[in-house]
């Protein structure tokens, strides 16, 4: 399985047997990581239907051996990186943050923390730099510790500290500004 | 929201192994250095073991994912066989696209022609190119786009091999806001007769920012763009295929 997606396609003049190999491939890839990258994009996106396409844009990455995998790295962790990646720039990119706000949150609830945190996050997701993004979802969405977020990250624990300390101080400013918003709009 | 942030993990996940790390041993992935001590929490921690119910449940934990529907997707979208990934420097002249996005301009620019591909029957796919120093690249869906970034569809397989030469790319915004990116007229149209499925016109990105997908449908017939909804583009109609590309648009540096 590893070299088939490390390859991405089976080269060959056999076109057929290929074609039904890769769809075996790609039935067998989304019956087992399916259920994980939609864990996954359904708590950061909250939205079932995002989620689903989650699972198909990562799933499609993966079968076309895209983004650097590298054969010697578990799939699942693999897997795991490219939908964090993926989800962080569809939230980081949403114009609306009501959208955001209205949207369903997951039925898991033993999946997220608070949800009044979790949309907080959310909402600061949107404007936050991707590495800092990256590295608050794996620590305070995930409850990841700081040497398994840097190995996923590829960075030192140091990195993931200054990372965090950064996105800090920019958060601390931004709810800042939301709270006096909110206090300047209330009758 | 002036406590530490920290205080977003619930304390009873300080302890407790990560979401990946769950995922690991249920796939049987996980490190024979980590296993032990995530196999001895989940004995003695109630919430871990509720974690650990649903990742057993495997799909059937989420009634709203149907699998069955992206495998079909993952199908038709990798029945494509690249057999050259160096592209030809050839440039081209290409046209004008009109106004028909609201959100887009049309320019006039040189671009070089995309790599040839040998495709499967059944499958159209949708392909961006962007402009880095006069060459076109392929991007890949969801890749980062800037505002004045220039791109450019190709459709593939080329259009003298297609069984379904009527096309058109929108966008599609919720609840239904359709936009033509292709063609210019806001109709369909048949592909044009040459070789290579690159299609004329390029666009340069204005200042909209955010993600909007993009749909290519393709069709054996003529369609009209009022036949297109959210419900057709997902599910199409018999003799049309669609693809999507996430166009993503983000704040320049």
């Amino acid at each position: 399985m590893d070299t088939y997606i490390a390859m991405g396609y089976v080269p060959g003049s056999n076109l057929g047997r290929a074609s039904r190999v890769k769809h075996e491939h790609a039935s067998a890839m989304a019956h087992r990581y399916g259920p994980m990258i939609y864990r996954r994009a359904l708590v950061l996106l909250g939205n079932p239907d995002d989620a689903q396409d989650a699972v198909q844009e990562v799933l499609l990455r993966a079968l076309r051996g895209e983004a650097g995998f590298e054969k010697r790295a578990q799939i699942s962790t693999w897997l795991y990186s490219i939908t964090t990646h993926y989800c962080l720039n569809l939230i980081r990119n949403r114009s609306r943050q009501a959208q955001l706000r209205a949207q369903h949150l997951p039925p898991e609830a033993a999946l997220k923390p608070g949800t009044e945190a979790l949309l907080t996050v959310r909402a600061l997701l949107q404007q936050a730099e991707l590495q800092e993004a990256k590295a608050v979802t794996y620590v305070y969405l995930d409850g990841m510790p700081r040497a398994e977020a840097a190995e996923l990250m590829g960075v030192s624990v140091r990195t993931i500290g200054n990372l965090l300390h950064s996105f800090q101080t920019w958060a601390r400013e931004k709810l800042q500004e939301l709270d006096r918003s909110t206090e300047g709009s209330e009758p | 929201m002036s406590e530490p942030f920290e205080a977003w993990i619930p304390p009873q996940r300080q302890s407790c192994p990560s979401d990946l790390q769950l995922d690991q041993l249920q796939l049987q992935e996980l490190s024979d250095a980590l296993r032990p001590g995530v196999e001895k929490h989940l004995e003695g921690c109630g919430f871990c073991a509720e974690r650990w119910r649903l990742r057993a449940e495997g799909a059937a934990a989420f009634p709203a994912l149907q699998l069955d529907q992206v495998i079909d997707q993952l199908h038709a979208q990798t029945d494509v066989r690249p057999i050259s990934s160096a592209p030809k420097k050839r440039r081209v002249i290409v046209g004008a696209i009109g106004a028909a996005a609201a959100s887009l301009l049309a320019a006039l620019i040189l671009w070089p022609s995309p790599p040839p591909r040998i495709m499967t029957k059944g499958a159209m796919k949708l392909r961006v190119y962007k402009e880095v120093q006069g060459v076109g690249q392929e991007i890949l869906s969801g890749a980062p786009l800037r505002r004045g970034d220039r791109i450019r569809f190709e459709i593939t397989p080329a259009p003298r091999d297609s069984a379904h030469p009527q096309v058109m790319i929108v966008s599609l915004e919720p609840p239904q806001k359709l936009s033509v990116f292709y063609p210019s007229s806001g109709q369909h149209s048949e592909l044009p007769a040459q070789k290579s499925g690159a299609l004329p016109g390029s666009i340069e990105l204005d200042d909209y920012l955010g993600e909007e997908w993009l749909y290519l449908i393709a069709c054996d017939r003529p369609f009209a763009l009022t036949a297109l909804n959210a419900k057709t583009l997902r599910a199409p109609p018999q003799g049309c295929l669609t693809d999507r590309f996430l166009l993503n648009k983000v704040r320049s540096p």
